[in-house]
């Protein structure tokens, strides 16, 4: 029955990793620091991404998913990173018209704390962009930014796709 | 109404003088000086920030970049008692300031043309820094003015019109500032700032390579007022490319257990300079006094035997350490050169032409910015750094005749005359922002065709440009 019970769980699991990698393909960062699963359409950058950035643009003509890991992140924790990133972007020199949508809450992304916000500022076309931005600091002064980029209208629809990004997220090390 | 304030100066002068002699304290003159110079930059920088279009707020990235930039070099300033401050001026002029105290300007024109080249942003900034380290500016206004320091510090210390010293010396500041603060004070600012640009970490080439720019856009008399406020650039020029041998050692004789450390540590050395970082192309130049025709390559990825530069005689070859480039030592018209041959087979660019002198073993320092080769003109033969980016050849070897370059990571290593020789160069350090700010990436809008499928044929049409 036990014996039953395993094999039943396994092929669930196993279900469920056909299921979403189905639906998309898992990446695995160059620098061998996490892997996740990129949804399907969405379209790896190459004249945007670098070794610390990769970018991948959606369907539509205005969402974009990137992840950038940085050096030297020097903050405590992942909400101090996120606050000090948002205060930066509300001054002089920031973005464009910066509005905070949604303020700094914590979050687990695979056993690491993590923090969010969402935010939008203004394109140089004057539309609205919209932005969920993850931030999460590692060890080795390291730290990862997951975000989800759109316009307003479509934001939400984007955001649904991020969570198998982020549902699909695991840490190598 | 001038003769009336000189007399009253003069009257403080005397004034000061008998108070100095019953009571002076060097520090509080010191102190007084310096509140002084500051009142001077203080009063100064709103109407230079005024006369140009006033202050530019650059991007985060750029501004935590520049930052840092001007961090190291006012880590290794002398004088602890300014506290300097960066301005960046919104005007195309390309254009760079001190005024006395500590205030450093520089144009947004002038940060857009040398890009992201941090040596020679530190080249500018080190340069202003070097006309307040050595009170140019404080200097120039007390003479202009017809004052000594003393009576400055005197009128300080008596608390006598201070404001109103301080309002004519700012004034007289900015009008000197448009003048320059002289040649010799350009030429010191030049070398102290390169020198303080090397201990900050920065490559000291990036005053040269500065100098070059400034000349190229100089002869292409380009309305752009291109450092108009500082003297002829060749000359300067020049002086920063011949002290740039000063912040590499001397040669110093090593032993044999030494050199052995080198030839371990070498980074694409003579023995080891025909692979391809990226794998591809294997090299069979012989990379000895004799030469041969052109490149014999082999492409392991296509399996082809190709001849690079078929018509030149080939005397030496050395992949960069991207393996971008090939440096080749190449003779054409009976004179040796070196040039940079891509990856396609094709010259990229030719950098230099050594005439009436034998060219040989070159090797690729390991941050790919310079070559080192063995340079002789018959009877004696020199190590010759050269930096790519620039027209700037050094010999390093410092009349040791020399061969056998084998560039490690703190300098290169040579046979020289009685046994084997290191010289230590000077030490580069990226600029590192702690605590970056993430990027924010926009998505690019491409023009793409539309693509017609009619049976067997496709069609694609011109993209519609539309604004946007």
């Amino acid at each position: 029955m036990v014996r039953y019970r395993l094999g039943l769980a396994a092929a669930l699991i196993i279900l469920a990793a056909s299921q979403a990698l189905g639906n998309g393909f898992m990446f695995t960062e160059p620098g061998g620091y996490y892997q996740t699963v990129i949804p399907e359409q969405w379209v790896y950058q190459t004249h945007q991404s670098d070794n610390h950035l990769v970018v991948f643009y959606g369907p539509d003509e205005s969402n974009l998913l990137y992840i950038e890991r940085l050096q030297h992140i020097l903050d405590d924790n992942a909400r101090s990173f996120a606050e000090r990133t948002l205060s930066l972007y509300e001054a002089p020199g920031g973005l464009r018209g910066f509005q905070l949508e949604e303020p700094v809450t914590e979050l687990m992304i695979d056993g690491v704390a993590a923090a969010s916000s969402v935010y939008s500022y203004l394109l140089d076309s004057k539309a609205r962009q919209w932005e969920y931005r993850i931030f999460i600091v590692l060890e080795d002064e390291q730290g990862i930014v997951i975000t989800i980029s759109d316009s307003e209208d479509s934001f939400e629809d984007s955001c649904a796709v991020f969570q198998t990004v982020i549902s699909n997220w695991r840490w190598s090390q | 109404m001038t003769s009336h304030k000189t007399r009253n100066l003069y009257v403080v002068l005397m004034v000061f003088i008998v108070v100095v002699s019953c009571s002076g304290s060097g520090e509080a003159f010191h102190n007084l000086l310096t509140q002084f110079e500051r009142g001077i930059g203080r009063g100064a920088a709103p109407e230079l920030v005024k006369q140009y279009g006033g202050e530019y707020v650059l991007p985060i990235q750029e501004r935590l970049w520049l930052d840092e930039i001007f961090r190291r070099l006012v880590d290794v300033t002398k004088r602890t008692e300014i506290e300097y401050t960066l301005t960046v001026l919104n005007t195309q002029e390309m254009n760079a300031f001190a005024l006395p105290g500590g205030y450093i300007f520089v144009t947004r024109g002038l940060l857009r043309a040398v890009g992201n080249d941090e040596s020679q942003v530190a080249a500018v900034l080190g340069h202003e820094i070097a006309h307040v380290e050595c009170k140019h500016g404080l200097n120039a206004v007390l003479r202009q003015m017809g004052l000594t320091v003393l009576m400055e510090v005197g009128m300080f210390w008596l608390d006598m019109a201070s404001t109103e010293i301080v309002r004519i010396a700012s004034t007289t500041a900015l009008q000197l500032l448009q003048l320059g603060w002289g040649r010799e004070a350009e030429y010191e600012a030049d070398i102290l700032g390169q020198e303080y640009a090397v201990e900050a970490g920065f490559d000291g080439a990036g005053s040269v390579l500065l100098m070059d720019y400034l000349l190229q856009i100089e002869s292409a008399d380009q309305p752009l007022r291109v450092f108009r406020t500082h003297p002829e650039s060749y000359e300067r020029r020049e002086r920063v490319a011949a002290n740039l041998l000063s912040f590499w050692s001397s040669p110093q004789k090593i032993s044999d257990q030494e050199w052995l450390e080198v030839l371990n540590s070498r980074r694409n050395s003579i023995l080891d300079p025909r692979m391809d970082p990226m794998g591809r192309f294997v090299l069979t130049v012989e990379g000895n006094s004799s030469f041969q025709w052109g490149l014999e390559i082999e492409d392991t990825q296509q399996d082809l035997a190709l001849t690079w530069l078929p018509d030149h005689k080939v005397f030496d070859a050395a992949w960069s350490p991207d393996g971008k480039y090939l440096a080749v030592i190449v003779e054409e018209k009976e004179t040796k050169g070196l040039w940079l041959i891509d990856r396609m087979g094709n010259v990229a660019k030719k950098l230099r032409h050594y005439s009436d002198r034998h060219v040989e073993e070159v090797v690729w320092s390991p941050q790919g910015n310079m070559v080192a080769m063995t340079v002789s003109d018959g009877t004696h033969s020199d190590i010759v750094v050269g930096y790519l980016a620039g027209n700037v050849d050094i010999a390093v070897s410092q009349g040791k005749s020399g061969s056998q370059p084998i560039w490690c990571d703190d300098g290169i290593g040579f046979v020289g005359s009685g046994g084997s020789y290191f010289v230590r160069s000077p030490d580069v350090q990226p600029v590192v922002i702690h605590n970056p700010v993430p990027r924010v990436v926009e998505r690019k809008t491409f023009l793409s065709p539309t693509v017609i499928r009619e049976g067997n044929t496709i069609t694609l049409t011109r993209p519609k440009l539309s604004v946007p």
